[in-house]
């Protein structure tokens, strides 16, 4: 915009929405590109019971859980309801909210309490905290959630065993 | 310039100008980088004061820092100058309706303002601190005075 004879008119009211609309352009820009580039990724819509729990575990995506996975890293622990036809991480030790005793005696010989533990559930990050509570109880210092159920875990990358499918080639061997 | 030709509003000498405009530009960069760095915290201290929705509320973690960047940079560097303060200013003032809302309901929680955990408590000084910011914003945004960018 100017004024007088080609002069450059800094004040201009026109100016401030042009100068506000780059500025609110480029921070877009800024932001979408570290999203894109920087994982991990915040997904764009929240899973607010992450936040309502206000957690003491650290919460773990499922694209930084298949790293740890791959590195074996951690011990995966699987807190859904027990269910043998059910898809599994492969390694994964069952322990669930309602078989919580007799699950843990079934595997105690092969955790150690100091042992880095990662547990992940059916998506409710309820369950899931109630049993990494009991887990701590029992001495477990080191436990990480999964946020995302084995759905997010697939597409993240990570591998799954299907018992059925197992039990068919075995069976057809 | 005839008397009617001449800019209306406030004049700030330079000195003035550009010790406002790195103490607000400066404060809203600084308060960014903590928050870009890690934007799953500073969503959960927005979650804290229990006003946006889901839908809204990683959006607002991912977009907010970065605006609050580029506005400060702008407003040191002297781009953009009056549309960054503009910016600055409703950012405030959004800012400040969230500790007021948090205020009245009772909520006991840090103000994520620098740093996505511990930091400030919601409180009547952290509102002072914001009216200050909000005066340099206007005043900067009512500036007629040189421009000078760097």
């Amino acid at each position: 915009m100017t004024s007088g004879r080609g002069k450059i008119n800094l004040y201009a009211p026109s100016r401030i929405p042009r100068e506000t609309g780059v500025v609110l352009l480029i921070a877009l820009m800024l932001a979408a590109l570290n999203w894109g580039l920087r994982p991990p990724r915040l997904p764009l819509r929240a899973d607010t019971t992450a936040y309502e729990l206000d957690l003491d575990f650290p919460l773990v995506d499922p694209a930084e859980a298949v790293a740890l996975y791959e590195d074996n890293v951690r011990i995966f622990v699987d807190t859904r309801p027990a269910d043998p036809g059910a898809r599994r991480i492969p390694g994964a030790f069952p322990i669930s909210q309602d078989r919580f005793e007799e699950d843990l005696r079934e595997v105690f010989d092969f955790l150690l309490l100091e042992d880095p533990l990662l547990l992940f559930g059916d998506g409710n990050l309820l369950l899931t905290s109630a049993v990494a509570s009991r887990l701590r109880e029992r001495g477990f210092a080191d436990i990480n959630l999964m946020y995302g159920d084995l759905e997010a875990w697939t597409r993240a990358g990570g591998s799954v065993a299907d018992p059925t499918v197992d039990e068919a080639e075995a069976r057809h061997e | 310039m005839n008397d009617a030709a001449a800019p209306r509003g406030l004049i700030l000498p330079d000195y003035l100008e550009l010790l406002l405009r790195f103490l607000v530009g400066g404060t809203f960069v600084y308060a960014s980088l903590d928050k870009i760095l890690d934007p799953a915290g500073f969503a959960q201290a927005i979650h804290n004061y229990r006003i946006l929705g889901a839908g809204l509320l990683h959006p607002t973690a991912l977009y907010l820092p970065w605006l609050e960047l580029v506005a400060g940079m702008a407003m040191i560097m002297g781009l953009a100058r009056r549309g960054s303060a503009l910016l600055i200013g409703l950012m405030t003032l959004m800012f400040m309706a969230a500790i007021v809302s948090a205020l009245a309901r009772n909520l006991d929680i840090s103000c994520g303002c620098f740093h996505t955990s511990g930091g400030h408590a919601v409180g009547m000084s952290l509102l002072l601190r914001d009216l200050a910011l909000l005066a340099g914003a206007v005043a900067l945004l009512l500036n007629r005075g040189v421009r000078r960018s760097f």
